[in-house]
């Protein structure tokens, strides 16, 4: 009853005209942004977040949240049509997609994506609102000792993620930390890494951290790749599936909802293992006549419902504990910070409007997705046929301006461009960007609990280990990276990344 | 000395050079003791951490076999990475207008066929896209023309 009333008030907040407005304007925006091909989620959030700092605070996170959902759902209408995935979670749904599209089937295809991310969406707005508060309130206990080791298992199983070498990732996730606490320290004032550049006072900027690592480094890579691309956009026909089809995905849409909402609250978890699992699992109990991998319906309602539930639930470790699972939700830190709030357990209490603002405007932007993309899917359709050459200086353009407009400083677009000279060599020796974001973000506050840490226990570091809760993070971290060791279920890993 | 897996290699030699880096530079900060940590003191332990994963990377690649290097495209990357220095260049002195086409013109042709009449015309597009979003409508402080 409690959760009840405080989605009322939520849904208070939400829809006033104001919020409302933004919720629609980032649905919107991001739908159109995401539906590009080669502009995954989170290039569309790093583009798009500029436009929010003049808001306040809760509306800037509803139309960042807004943005989020749309550019998943602008990503997934490209993976069907064009077979492109803008982000490695919606990867799966091409393997389908693409195939339905292929056969005329495109239609039913971009409704069931629709249909299936709304049913997730409702249940993991739901799922929010009754567990959030709940790991707030025992966060609250949380010491130093007990932030830094949740810290650290956070990073390490977002590593564990990320494909490719764990050791590189973890050497990533180092360059992240050392990257982040160039600046003013806040503890003794001392000015770190600054090399007497003034701009340098305030740190590296978030933003054009992200527009280097997600926008530019990005564009580089694709105009390697041959732009050549076939849309099946012709055929798209009836868009709502039939009422088999329907009753088919139905028990799908539902294990995938709940599937997908779980790991997206696990750290280091979200849509990309989401929808992965959530495949992987229909495939294996589908009975006999399924035709998964050649344009099953079933094989696009299970990703698309499960990524869109674990992004949704991913936002309870950022609201509740401040800590990010994956690169998006570390751009929703950076924009809380930029807004002067600190995430963690204290915003439920001390902006109570923000936090359940929030949750109330995910189920309101899923609802406006819904009747915003199956009408409009004409008009993404005719954004899909907009030629690469075309859009990359688009994205530099409003990369750039981006980074500018944080602080009206200059040297910030300097910054994107060494950033973005280093995020392609990286990337060319196989070194994935979203482990160095994470450790960017974390980094100032994994040093900050550590410091803390130490104080409280008169420099005696057991306490890590006495801790209970310190104790169960590092065990789970312990775990985590020996499990990545072993060869068996390493393989199995990257045969899964691989299909 | 043969390198077996270059992208190991290379990925860890930079690794072990930032790293370094930063631990150099750090310990010139104040390290502290372990009860109250100095400015120094964690960047010097991530910065090791950094260098010794690097270093191990770089000397695996000598005994296991990986893959090559791929290609860099470097003319690509230049002009993108060019265009953006222009871009910063320009800014101030020029205005945003004049900088958004230049951005776009020279960005262009990191592409692979470049087409000169539809470039301006989408220079002079998200000029004005900008100048109405980001000027108008976000309030950036930026001067739009140049300055005479």
């Amino acid at each position: 009853m409690d959760t009840l009333s405080h989605l009322a008030f939520g849904l208070g907040v939400a829809l006033t005209w104001q919020n409302l407005a933004y919720c629609f304007a980032g649905c919107l925006l991001g739908t159109m942004v995401g539906v590009l091909p080669g502009v995954g989620p989170v290039t569309t959030v790093a583009m798009l977040l500029p436009f929010t700092f003049g808001l306040g605070p809760a509306p800037a996170l509803i139309m960042l949240a807004g943005i989020y959902y749309g550019a998943q759902y602008g990503g997934s209408t490209t993976a069907i049509l064009v077979n492109i995935p803008g982000e490695s979670s919606s990867v799966v749904t091409t393997i389908d997609g693409y195939q339905m599209a292929r056969n005329g089937q495109a239609g039913p295809a971009l409704g069931i994506a629709a249909i299936g991310s709304f049913i997730a969406g409702c249940f993991a707005t739901l799922v929010i609102a009754y567990f959030a508060p709940p790991l707030a309130e025992i966060a609250l206990n949380f010491g130093p000792a007990d932030y830094f080791s949740l810290m650290i298992l956070g990073l390490v199983a977002s590593v564990v993620l990320a494909r490719g070498s764990l050791i590189k990732a973890i050497a990533m996730v180092c360059f992240g930390i050392l990257l982040g606490l160039v600046g003013t320290d806040v503890n003794s004032g001392a000015i770190r890494f600054g090399f007497g550049r003034p701009e340098l006072t305030d740190g590296i900027g978030f933003v054009a951290l992200a527009m280097a690592f997600f926008g530019i480094t990005d564009v580089l890579l694709n105009l390697e790749q041959n732009q050549n691309q076939d849309v099946f956009a012709a055929r798209i026909g009836r868009i709502l599936p039939s009422v088999a089809e329907f009753r088919q995905c139905m028990p799908t849409i539902g294990r995938s909802t709940v599937l997908g909402s779980i790991l997206g609250i696990l750290p280091g978890g979200g849509a990309l293992l989401a929808s992965f699992a959530a495949y992987m699992l229909e495939k294996k109990i589908a009975k006999p006549p399924c035709s998964f991998g050649s344009g099953d319906i079933r094989g696009v309602a299970a990703p698309e419902s499960a990524n869109n539930a674990g992004a949704q639930t991913s936002f309870i470790p950022m609201l509740t504990l401040g800590v990010p699972s994956n690169p998006t939700m570390a751009m929703m830190i950076g924009a809380l910070m930029i807004q002067g709030i600190t995430p963690g357990p204290g915003v439920m209490n001390e902006r109570p409007d923000l936090f359940w603002g929030l949750i109330a405007s995910m189920w309101v932007g899923n609802l406006m997705l819904l009747v915003l993309n199956l009408p409009l899917v004409g008009l993404w359709i005719r954004l899909l046929s907009i030629p690469y050459r075309m859009m990359f200086p688009a994205i530099f353009v409003f990369c750039c301006i981006g980074a500018y407009s944080v602080n009206s400083e200059v040297f910030d677009i300097y910054t994107v461009a060494a950033l973005s000279g280093v995020g392609y060599i990286l990337l060319k020796l196989d070194c994935e960007p979203a482990p160095m974001v994470l450790g960017f973000v974390l980094g100032p506050m994994l040093e900050e609990n550590l410091r803390r840490t130490m104080m409280i226990s008169f420099g005696d570091a057991s306490v890590f280990v006495t801790r209970p809760i310190s104790a169960a993070c590092l065990v789970a971290t312990v775990l985590v990276l020996v499990a990545m060791v072993l060869p068996t279920l390493r393989q199995k890993r990257d045969e899964v990344m691989v299909e | 000395m043969n390198i077996r897996a270059p992208k190991d290699f290379w990925s860890g030699l930079f690794f072990t050079a930032v790293g370094m880096f930063f631990v150099a530079v750090a310990s010139g900060y104040r390290l502290g003791d372990m009860h109250r940590l100095g400015p120094g003191m964690f960047p010097v332990l991530v910065g090791s951490l950094m260098a010794l994963l690097g270093f191990f990377l770089a000397g695996r690649s000598l005994v296991m076999d990986g893959e090559p290097v791929a290609r860099l495209h470097r003319r690509s990357v230049g002009i993108g990475l060019l265009s953006v220095v222009a871009f910063g260049i320009a800014l101030r002195p020029l205005g945003l207008v004049p900088s958004i086409v230049i951005l776009v013109l020279v960005s262009s042709f990191a592409g692979k066929d470049v087409r000169i009449i539809e470039t301006i015309v989408l220079a002079l597009v998200l000029a004005l896209l900008s100048v109405v979003v980001f000027v108008w409508v976000v309030g950036m402080e930026v001067p739009l023309w140049p300055e005479w």
